[in-house]
């Protein structure tokens, strides 16, 4: 979680002050939030923009992920994103019964699988990572 | 489709409702509308209201860093509940101040409220938004209701406070403010604040940078449009600021400051919803702004007229804020998504930046000469926003606008469309619907291509599907699809 002054700066510069008087102003514009931190593309004047800079480790053959860490990772979510992948991943509920106990449109419940699926996923990774460098 | 993404989770609606009390509770500063009567009582003249207005502008870009770097490492709810506080101790001090020092801290302080709170707002709301709903879809409706609720509390509290002052005093309308205010932090305490930080705000230091410079250097439009955002800027607020000496030098009775003041604000929300209808493309509507504007500002030397001068003031604060809202969409058009938030960024620094030779200047002239004889500086900047918005719409004729999408899923699927194909980037945002089979046949299709050719994508689709598996798992391990359960009800 150790967050570089570098990004630091960015998050400033990027923040973005909204125009207005000394009481109120306008809102602000952000861009769109990405699943995957945009960093881990190239852009453009890259060779291949769009396309990723360092393709996703894969994963050790043969480890099976483990359950603890999958947990730890799912206890680290956002709670409504918690919620949606218990209900669909974990239990195995139908879109249709999550819409009816959280009120999220089909639509709306693959965004955040989407993202937090993605979470998980760095979680792991790193374990796997830390793993093999302790063996 | 579309019916689905408007859908209003109950989840959201509850959630922000503490938010929304707190912003409105903090809208009601009763003391705005006769600030300038009140500091013309204790002593103030043109010249060090200018001063104040300068001091307070300066305080503004300098706290940014602070601020921000609080938001991120601290809580955004406890950086509202600090500006909170800094309104509270601000309006205490106003409410004893006796003399021009004590008044200028108490606006230095008054800085430090609108550093924390401008912005700290949006960027709750939008992360409250993606965790609640997954994506920024309804990031606009919801900033927009909030903004709608700030500006009512900002006319309801314009009308009670000319009220009060008239019926009580001034100073005790600073009072009656403190207990409004520090109600407020209430809200805020309540609000359940995102765990995702900065969900919106995920870029590297050096190609944000190098692009930003590229974008400046290469683009015509920019550097003029990002003139117009600042300028426009800094007239609006130039006519907020200075805009009730003119009541003052009328000695206009502290009745007429409530509705005044009522109306002016709500020329931010009238501009906003008429820009909606309008359409600013069209030259001889463009020119009627222009002309607005420049009338509204030389009435405000000409005439000695109360209602004159008012109208005068309101019909200028409706141009600008209808200007400076096409102002942002020039600019926002005119910079690729990457960097477009950095850009309006430095629009809003350049407003600060001029805003304090502009304040002092003004204010001098103003007690040199009268109000009247700097009236002509609010004509003067009008007449730049006339030349920059002519210049500015004329070069964007020719260029295309950015369109922008409001979530990173459907700008994944307009460039798909476009491209013909799937990019890595744009496949991230698809795997969900993939695996729910909610893709076009055509989308499906590319989809599947580029990860038969990709590894990196094929690893992340595998990974992906390897952590459905093992979430299936977790159920049939016993305890846990209990413990999981109870965390989802």
């Amino acid at each position: 979680m150790k967050i570089s002054i570098a990004r630091m700066i960015v998050n400033l510069a990027a923040r973005g002050r909204a125009l207005g008087t000394r009481f109120a102003w306008w809102s602000r514009w952000f861009p769109p939030a990405t699943t995957v931190d945009a960093d881990r593309f190239q852009r453009e004047g890259d060779p291949y923009p769009d396309h990723w800079k360092e393709l996703p480790r894969p994963w050790p053959t043969g480890h099976a992920v483990d359950p603890e860490t999958l947990k730890a990772a799912l206890a680290a979510l956002p709670d409504p994103w918690r919620r949606v992948v218990v209900l669909r991943d974990v239990d195995g509920r139908s879109t249709a019964e999550v819409s009816a106990a959280t009120g999220l449109s089909a639509e709306q419940q693959r965004n955040v699988l989407n993202r937090a699926r993605e979470l998980l996923r760095e979680h792991l990774g790193r374990a796997f990572e830390r793993d093999s460098h302790r063996s | 489709m579309s019916a689905a993404v408007a859908a209003q989770p109950r989840a959201l609606t509850r959630r922000l409702l503490p938010l929304q009390i707190g912003v409105a509770l903090q809208g009601l500063i009763l003391w705005v509308p006769i600030e300038k009567l009140f500091m013309t009582e204790i002593g103030f003249d043109a010249a060090s209201v200018g001063a104040m207005a300068a001091a307070y502008a300066a305080v503004v870009p300098l706290l940014e860093v602070p601020s921000g770097i609080l938001a991120d490492r601290w809580s955004r709810s406890w950086v509202l509940i600090l500006a909170c506080v800094a309104l509270t101790v601000s309006s205490l001090i106003g409410a004893l101040s006796h003399s021009v020092t004590t008044y200028v801290i108490s606006a230095m302080i008054l800085g430090i409220y609108f550093a924390f709170s401008s912005g700290t707002v949006d960027s709750v709301v939008y992360d409250t938004v993606v965790e609640e709903t997954g994506s920024s879809a309804l990031y606009e409706k919801w900033i927009g209701r909030t903004r709608a609720v700030e500006s009512a509390a900002f006319v309801l509290s314009a009308l009670a406070g000319g009220l009060l002052a008239q019926y009580t005093s001034e100073r005790f309308t600073y009072f009656a403010t403190v207990p409004l205010i520090a109600l407020a932090v209430i809200g805020f305490l309540r609000f359940k604040e995102p765990k995702l930080h900065q969900a919106a705000e995920r870029v590297s230091l050096r190609s944000h940078v190098a692009l930003t410079f590229r974008t400046m250097i290469t683009s015509r439009i920019l550097p003029r449009v990002l003139f117009l955002v600042a300028t426009a800027g800094l007239l609006s607020q130039a006519v907020f600021e200075f805009g009730p000496l003119w009541l003052v030098a009328l000695a206009a009775p502290a009745v007429v400051y409530g509705p005044y003041w009522a109306t002016l604000v709500s020329t931010l929300g009238i501009g906003g919803l008429l820009i909606g209808k309008l359409n600013l493309e069209r030259r001889l509507l463009l020119a009627i702004l222009i002309i607005l504007s420049l009338v509204g500002a030389l009435l405000l030397s000409w005439t000695r007229s109360l209602a004159v001068i008012i109208t005068a003031q309101v019909v200028l604060a409706l141009a600008l804020a209808i200007i400076g809202i096409h102002a942002s969409r020039l600019l926002h058009d005119a910079v690729p998504s990457a960097i477009r938030a950095g850009v309006s960024s430095g629009g809003g620094t350049l407003t600060w930046v001029l805003f304090v030779p502009f304040s002092l200047v003004f204010g001098w002239v103003a007690r040199e000469n009268g109000v009247y004889w700097s009236g002509f500086m609010l004509a003067g900047a009008a007449v730049v926003v006339g030349v920059l918005l002519i210049v500015s719409v004329r070069v964007s004729r020719g260029v295309a606008p950015v369109e922008v999408a409001a979530t990173a899923k459907q700008e994944a699927v307009k460039v798909a469309e476009s491209a013909q194909e799937i990019a890595c980037r744009q496949l991230v945002e698809l795997v969900a619907d993939y695996l729910d089979d909610a893709l076009s046949a055509e989308m499906r299709a590319r989809f599947e291509e580029h990860v038969a050719s990709c590894d990196g994508c094929a690893a992340y689709l595998n990974q992906t599907q390897q952590i459905i598996t093992e979430l299936r798992h977790l159920s049939a391990t016993p305890g846990s699809g209990e413990g999981a359960q109870q965390t989802a009800s």
